[in-house]
């Protein structure tokens, strides 16, 4: 079995170092060597961390000593010196501190702060006591801010008089009132509010540290400094460490809610975050009392801290003529539940500000319950509920509800015939075609799209092309032209065969509509009639154009068909004597969306010259952008080489960086 | 300072389509014009490095957003960054709508100013977490760029005070506003792939750190303030450099590594998917450890985390469950095993997660209606803790096992040292 350590060398060479190799390493700290510098501050760091491990006490004392003698010997050189202590940071203990004491008054401002650090860390008490005697020993402001944060990351209680003494220095008296603060307890506290500056921030921010561990006296500055007229950002420090530190329940709803009504928005965050610790009864009555007094800010807050009592006002608050009140109000009722929450959802999601929140709302609530009300509601109720519960069953694709659906697009209602389209948009299926093709064929735009979005994911597909075009004809001419729109949705040979046979319609806009039907074909089968159509001679230019811009798209659109495939349809448009400028264009760019090689070569030589040059460097531009996460090479090249041939600038910077 | 409701009065309009799970959701907003200057966000924009190129463009660009302030340590960038603002509001200017665009190598300078109302913060990491705790502590709202924090204990006292302090924080891990990655979070919240047994997340690797010679501080460049809480070293322009590939990254001092890098927004999501942000896992594996080919984290549920382990098509997250996979890139790159369930819509009672189309319009919409923007700071700090403990292991060449609940390390005192940094003076605030 493999060592614990043996997957890492360096900790393997580390355990086995000598105080000889440490010297060493530390010496080359000062070497003007970068690589071994850096090597020499590698091995002290594996060996640090390898002295540092569970277990390892002795090496650790013996690393600590070695560091100890090299940090403290004045022969030392001083990179040596410095990199000694900062090693000692994470391994020095008790017999570190007086050497790092020393150190404190050390001429180098490096070294000297490198000392303060490492004793900070220390967990020896004496290196406190070391602290707190160099911040009487100094004038320097910049050692002396350094000591006095040292003394508030220990907590250093013995500091509390020399911090306080500090407190009014216009050069440390920032971090002496952190430093208290982080002390905590009544002495500090007392100090800080002594102090001439209570109202500077710093020392605002420090009463509200320490005050939690102040007990009353604690309680009463805090709630002091909430009733003060203050900062917002600060009285809700105040507000929120006042309620962390506990107390009678109803004092502290009281103090929730006239958070909850104050204008500050930092206080009503603040409120809403201390408040959920005291959610219940009580609050949601509180609350209620307050309603009228709150700004939105604070009304949204509140909203999220009723309980069950509160059910009443989330209700009503559904209605609230802020619209954010009353979308916020929606998922208080739906997280309060209850008997009547989802009436009062549908009601709300039937119409008024509150409408999308509610529909979202119901959409995604669970249990049999929120089901069968919502059937209930979607069969029988006014017109605007029982179209607001056909939309939420579409959205929860509940295909039970198919009937209430199929019947509604013959109701009277308009807004009920909607929403069932809508419904049906969502979850309709094969079993939907036929009363969705009745309504959408005789020009209802609703039924339109549900009908377009059903036929996209139709199972049969052959026998919804057949529905189609059986309602289509039934109601033609209207009826041909809009099946044969909706047909490339169906697609599928009885699709292509139905519109096949409206080609040869005597009817011209029936005969174009066939034509755009066929172009808009997701795959390649409809190229080869639409060649035809292409290559007649008795077909009129502006159908043969339409055509060839036809197969132009189909190449570029088609993206599941062969690559091959593709390219060969846009070469033919390219090629074919009755393509016009505009459809060769089309093509062009159609090859400039299939990333292949074939289409790239074709691409490549019409940018040695020509009529269509630019429009191929851009398309050649397009390709390296859709290659960009494929190949890099491929782009790398295309990049170059329109960069070469004096493409248009767009062209070669759209390439450009693709490639970067 | 006291900001009012006056200022935040287009709640109306930005809570309009709030969402029914009773979270934001993405309100567009209105274009530039639209918005009186009385009721635009008053922004000051921090680091003006590599990050904040697109921050600032996509700020200056906002109707609802007015940037008054700019802030970096390099009189070079700063002043050019000032320019360019001024050149974007040159018609408010001569309208006499904007005053102007203030340049400051001291942020203090911004905290002090009550007439601004969030601060939007991409330094290098190591100065994350004191200018955030001075923008809170001054009642501003804040967009910090991931990962939140250099050291957990930062990111405990940040999320803390945002909350005590009422503040909108919004952690740049921006991907939790990609609709890929929210879909494959509510696949695997939803158990459409089982049971998640390994998750393979791609970070990358930067060059090792390196020592430099010593060179001349160029003028204008306050090398000492963008050392900040950081031990003293010698200037060299590749330690300070701003570098996708490395630059500053590199250095354990200023963050931590591909970890902070790649992890802060990898390891984020799998948080989201797993259901843990508030909580974390609860052992670090280094890559080496007993031989193992990744560096690895495990939840207490035995879901395990690799790193750079191999994903399918150079997906950036790969899941494994029981009956499925989950694999997710940025560019709204999505692919499940089976294939069915990429489409498969929610139902009514499914895990619908929060859904922002924008990390900053997000974090707008939420500074004007109060709500928790996305990706806020107890999400931004558990998963910088991610990266900052594997960090620590990588470092200490040895596992770290992690109390999420008590947010310690267990049974390894030298390694709890590492949970912080002590600050070099006069840099020490927080």
């Amino acid at each position: 079995m493999k060592s614990k350590w043996g997957g890492l060398l360096w900790l393997g060479l580390a355990v086995a170092a000598s105080g000889q190799e440490v010297r060493g390493w530390l010496s080359s700290i000062a070497s003007g060597d970068d690589a071994q510098r850096y090597e020499a501050r590698m091995r002290l760091h594996a060996l640090t961390a390898a002295a540092t491990r569970p277990g390892a006490e002795s090496e650790r004392a013996d690393l600590e000593r070695m560091l100890v003698a090299a940090a403290g010997d004045v022969q030392t050189p001083l990179p040596a010196r410095v990199a000694a202590v900062r090693f000692l940071e994470t391994v020095g203990g008790a017999s570190a501190v007086p050497v790092l004491g020393r150190l404190l008054s050390h001429p180098d401002a490096d070294l000297r702060d490198s000392a303060r650090r490492a004793l900070e860390a220390n967990p020896s008490p004496e290196a406190g006591a070391t602290l707190l005697e160099a911040l009487g020993g100094t004038a320097d402001p910049v050692a002396r801010i350094g000591l006095a944060h040292s003394l508030g990351v220990r907590r250093e209680r013995r500091a509390v008089a020399r911090l306080a003494a500090l407190l009014d220095d216009p050069g440390v008296g920032d971090a002496a009132a952190a430093a208290l603060g982080r002390i905590g307890g009544a002495e500090a506290l007392t100090a800080l509010q002594k102090s001439r500056n209570a109202a500077r921030p710093s020392v605002a921010a420090a009463i509200i540290e320490a005050a939690p561990s102040a007990g009353e006296a604690g309680k009463a500055s805090l709630l002091a400094i909430f009733r003060s007229n203050g900062p917002g950002a600060v009285r809700a420090a105040a507000l929120s460490a006042l309620l962390a530190m506990g107390g009678k329940t109803e004092e502290e709803v009281e103090l929730v809610v006239s958070a909850l009504c104050a204008p500050e928005v930092e206080l009503t965050t603040a409120a809403r975050a201390a408040g959920r610790q005291l959610a219940g009864r009580t609050l949601s009555s509180a609350i209620d009392g307050a309603w009228g007094r709150m700004t939105p800010v604070g009304r949204v807050a509140a909203l999220e801290l009723l309980d069950e009592a509160g059910r009443p006002r989330a209700v009503a608050a559904l209605r609230d003529e802020d619209p954010a009140v009353a979308a916020v109000a929606v998922s208080a009722v739906v997280r309060l539940g209850g008997v009547g929450a989802v009436v009062a959802l549908l009601e709300a999601a039937a119409g008024g500000v509150a409408k999308p929140a509610a529909e979202s709302a119901l959409a995604a609530m669970r249990g049999g319950e929120v089901e069968q009300r919502l059937r209930a509601a979607a069969e029988s109720s006014p017109p605007p509920v029982r179209a607001a519960a056909l939309r939420v069953l579409g959205m929860r694709r509940d295909t039970s509800a198919r009937p209430l659906w199929q019947a509604a697009l013959k109701a009277t209602d308009p807004e009920v015939v909607r929403a069932a389209c809508q419904a049906l948009r969502t979850a309709g299926a094969d079993e939907d075609v036929a009363p969705l093709a009745d309504l959408a064929l005789g020009g209802h735009a609703d039924g339109m799209m549900a009908l377009k979005a059903v036929l996209s994911r139709a199972g049969n597909r052959a026998e919804a092309a057949r529905l189609v075009a059986r309602r289509g004809e039934a109601g033609a001419p209207k009826g041909v032209l809009a099946a044969l729109e909706v047909m490339p949705l169906v697609a599928g040979p009885a699709a292509l065969d139905w519109v096949n046979t409206q080609l040869t319609s005597a009817d011209g806009n029936i005969k174009a509509a066939a034509i755009r039907s066929l172009s808009a074909w997701p795959d390649l089968d409809g190229v080869e009639v639409l060649w035809k159509v292409a290559e007649s001679g008795s077909t009129p230019a502006w159908q043969r154009t339409l055509a060839l811009r036809g197969i132009a798209r189909i190449a570029s659109a088609a993206t599941n068909a062969p690559a091959e495939a593709r390219v060969e349809a846009a070469r033919r448009v390219l090629q074919a004597p009755t393509a016009g400028p505009e459809e060769k264009k089309a093509a062009v760019s159609a090859l400039g969306t299939i990333p292949h090689v074939r289409s790239s070569e074709i691409l490549e030589a019409m940018l040695a010259g020509g009529e269509f040059r630019d429009e191929a460097a851009f398309a050649l531009a397009n390709m390296a952008a859709a290659w960009r996460d494929r190949d890099r090479e491929a782009t790398r090249r295309l990049s170059e080489l329109l960069e070469k041939s004096g493409a248009p600038e767009a062209a070669r910077k759209k390439a450009a960086e693709a490639a970067r | 300072m006291n900001r009012v409701l006056s200022r935040r009065s287009f709640l109306r309009r930005a809570m309009a389509a709030a969402g029914a799970a009773g979270v934001p959701v993405f309100v567009p907003v209105l274009g530039r014009g639209q918005t009186a200057p009385s009721n635009r966000i008053t922004m000051a924009l921090i680091g003006m490095g590599l990050m904040m190129q697109g921050h600032l463009r996509g700020m200056c660009g906002r109707g609802d957003v007015q940037v008054v302030a700019v802030c970096d340590v390099d009189r070079g960038r700063r002043e050019k960054a000032r320019a360019e603002v001024e050149s974007i509001y040159g018609k408010d200017r001569r309208s006499g709508a904007w005053r102007g665009c203030e340049a400051y190598n001291e942020h203090e300078r911004i905290m002090e100013r009550t007439d601004i109302d969030a601060v939007l913060i991409a330094t290098p990491d190591h100065w994350h977490a004191p200018i955030a705790c001075a923008a809170i502590r001054s009642g501003k709202d804040v967009y910090v760029q991931k990962p939140m924090t250099l050291t957990q204990r930062e990111g405990r006292v940040l999320s803390d005070l945002a909350r005590q302090y009422g503040a909108i924080v919004q952690v740049g891990s921006q991907q939790r506003s990609e609709r890929a990655f929210r879909r494959a979070c509510e696949i695997v919240r939803n158990g459409w792939i089982g049971k998640v047994k390994v998750v393979h997340a791609r970070l990358g690797e930067f060059p090792p750190p390196a020592d430099y010679p010593a060179q001349p501080v160029p003028e204008g460049f306050d090398y000492d303030r963008w050392l900040g809480p950081t031990p003293w070293f010698p200037y060299h322009p590749e330690r300070v450099k701003g570098d996708y590939g490395g630059g500053w990254r590199r250095f354990w001092e200023y963050g931590s590594r591909k970890n902070g890098d790649w992890g802060a927004h990898h390891f984020d999501i799998i948080q989201w998917a797993l259901g843990r942000d508030d909580s974390g896992p609860v052992e670090f594996i280094p890559k080496g450890w007993q031989g193992a080919e990744h560096q690895m984290h495990v939840y207490d549920d035995g879901v395990r985390v690799l790193r750079d382990a191999p994903t399918r098509d150079g997906h950036m997250i790969h899941f494994f469950g029981s009956d499925g996979e989950v694999m997710v890139s940025r560019g709204d790159r999505l692919d499940t095993v089976p294939a069915e369930i990429k489409e498969r819509p929610l139902g009514p009672g499914d895990t619908r997660l929060y859904e922002s189309r924008n990390h900053e319009d997000n974090w707008l919409e939420c500074i004007r209606t109060r709500q928790p923007p996305i990706c806020h700071a107890e999400i931004g700090h558990r998963t910088a803790t991610i990266c900052i403990l594997a960090g620590i292991a990588e470092r200490l060449g040895r596992p770290i096992r992690w109390d999420p609940v008590r947010e310690d390390i267990v049974g390894d005192e030298a390694a709890r040292r590492w949970l912080d940094r002590p600050r070099r003076a006069p840099y020490v605030y927080l």
